[in-house]
């Protein structure tokens, strides 16, 4: 009798994680084609360190694809639209533009990993239980990494839609190095034509971030230590600076670590050492003449670690 | 404060008058490391309330000195009798010594980031790394000591360290908008990376 007890409790334990396994994927999925499929606005609030900004947020689809627009609420007025490949970003008091390309037009919205498996070899996924976020129902999911090299995910996604209406950033300790919540949000039918309307900075001085930049397609340089997970996703280069930078981007499809690589001119100018930013963290230092910076929102030792290790890439 | 750092924190202020100056230049020559030691930790701390440092900076020292208020008796513990009629120095003293605790951790700390920023490569990578933002005691003797010749130059070479703070915090700007360009498509965090960049003060090139 006890023997069969503990087997059927041993199944219903199976049966449960299998359950909840099931709707892990079913709610990542959802998420994943939430933020392509519905127009929405709201009020977006986000916490890093000791600072505090809000923005309007509006993300729309038109003829041209997906667009999202944000409006900062607090400190400089700014705002940064970014359409298929390209970023605008307004600065209404200087009378600047900044235009911006990504160097492939790949999807505007970040895509979950195919193979949700391959994620969860490095984070464990767990569901949360329900909650409430911008007066709407949400389902709570968790993802803790399974090494130190990089920082956990809470989300918080919108029950009806999948939407992401909060996320929060976790060290290792659980302490929270960075927040965004949806403090109001309405998901809209179609947003106003007018909301991308750009009449208004017609006369602004615009200048072009991407001059010069170009896709690179050799390998020069790489980082030759990697957390595990994490892969080369984009490589770059650009050629309008004084010096040309490399620029290379890592990524285990959560989390991501650029480089940046270029001639060394300065000890008093250059970034030495550890810097951060909110939840980002940088380490730069010289070698050989070159100046290498590794950044991304991962701990200090995966940015120390992937710095590094890079390297010239030796063509024979 | 002694009158040493009260005339200290003048010079750079850029407050004191010829006879000041003077004088101080004399004083300057009995003890030049331990002036060049305060006057480092005066610059460093003007800088910081000028908002020259970057943000890690200004976490660490608001941290800092959270913890160190915190580490101090409440007013409401504090067993003060006040006398009728006579002046009760202590319990004036109390609390302006607290503000000092604080003000001095905050110093400390900051000369502590200052260090960490121009830290040459570490060794393996570690988890304890993320912690070296603790405040660490001021190493006084590693400190150069300033010429008293060229001790009015004080003031030059401060503006152009905050000028250098400045060039390597946009540097660090345009390194985060850049990352955060690729970062959006990798990941599935959907507007977070654009949030990050909007919450930015700064055009990345003006």
């Amino acid at each position: 009798m006890r023997i069969l007890l503990s087997f059927f409790f041993s199944l219903s334990v199976l049966l449960s994680s299998l359950v909840q396994a099931d709707e892990l994927d079913v709610l990542l999925k959802k998420m994943m084609q939430a933020s392509k499929n519905n127009n929405y606005e709201g009020v977006l609030v986000v916490r890093h360190a000791d600072q505090l900004d809000a923005m309007r947020v509006q993300h729309g689809k038109n003829d041209k694809g997906v667009w999202e627009s944000m409006e900062s609420l607090t400190g400089e007025p700014r705002q940064v639209i970014r359409q298929q490949d390209q970023v605008t970003t307004i600065f209404p008091q200087r009378h600047l533009v900044t235009v911006s390309h990504n160097l492939d037009a790949s999807s505007l919205h970040p895509q979950l990993p195919d193979n949700i498996e391959l994620l969860k070899k490095f984070y464990k996924l767990k569901l949360m239980g329900a909650s409430r976020v911008a007066n709407r129902d949400a389902e709570t999911l968790q993802l803790t990494p399974k090494d130190q090299y990089r920082y956990g995910f809470k989300f918080w996604l919108d029950k009806d839609t999948g939407l992401l209406l909060r996320c929060d950033l976790l060290d290792e300790k659980l302490n929270v190095v960075e927040q965004l919540m949806f403090s109001e949000l309405s998901i809209i039918d179609q947003l106003p034509d007018n909301a991308l309307a750009m009449d208004a900075f017609k006369g602004f001085k615009q200048v072009d971030l991407d001059e010069g930049r170009q896709q690179s397609l050799t390998h020069q340089w790489q980082a030759k230590k990697l957390p595990a997970g994490f892969m080369l996703t984009r490589m770059s280069i650009n050629t309008g600076a004084q010096e040309p930078v490399h620029h290379l981007v890592y990524s285990d499809g959560m989390a991501s670590v650029s480089v940046f690589i270029e001639k060394h001119t300065s000890d008093e100018t250059s970034l030495m050492g550890d810097s951060s930013m909110g939840a980002v963290n940088a380490y730069s230092f010289h070698r050989e003449g070159n100046h290498i910076t590794a950044i991304g929102e991962v701990p200090v030792a995966t940015v120390r670690m992937i710095g590094q290790s890079v390297e010239a890439v030796k063509h024979d | 404060m002694t009158n040493r750092d009260e005339k200290i924190s003048a010079l750079l202020d850029d407050a004191l008058d010829v006879k000041e100056l003077h004088e101080f230049m004399q004083d300057l020559k009995r003890d030049p490391l331990d002036d060049a030691a305060r006057i480092k930790r005066y610059r460093l701390a003007g800088e910081a309330m000028r908002g020259e440092m970057n943000q890690a900076s200004f976490m660490d020292v608001s941290g800092a000195v959270q913890r160190a208020i915190e580490q101090e008796p409440a007013m409401d513990d504090v067993a003060v009798i006040a006398k009728p009629g006579v002046f009760n120095f202590s319990a004036w003293l109390r609390p302006l010594s607290g503000i000092a605790v604080a003000a001095s951790v905050a110093v400390v700390t900051v000369v502590s980031f200052r260090s960490l920023e121009t830290d040459s490569i570490d060794n393996t990578p570690s988890l304890a790394a993320q912690q070296v933002i603790a405040p660490q005691p001021v190493n006084v003797a590693s400190v150069t000591p300033i010429n008293p010749a060229i001790a009015v130059n004080v003031r030059a070479a401060s503006t152009l360290d905050s000028q250098a703070a400045q060039l390597r915090n946009q540097q660090l700007r345009k390194y985060i908008i850049d990352h955060s360009g690729y970062a959006g498509q990798t990941g599935m965090q959907g507007v977070i990376p654009n949030a990050r960049v909007v919450g930015f003060d700064e055009p990345a090139k003006p």
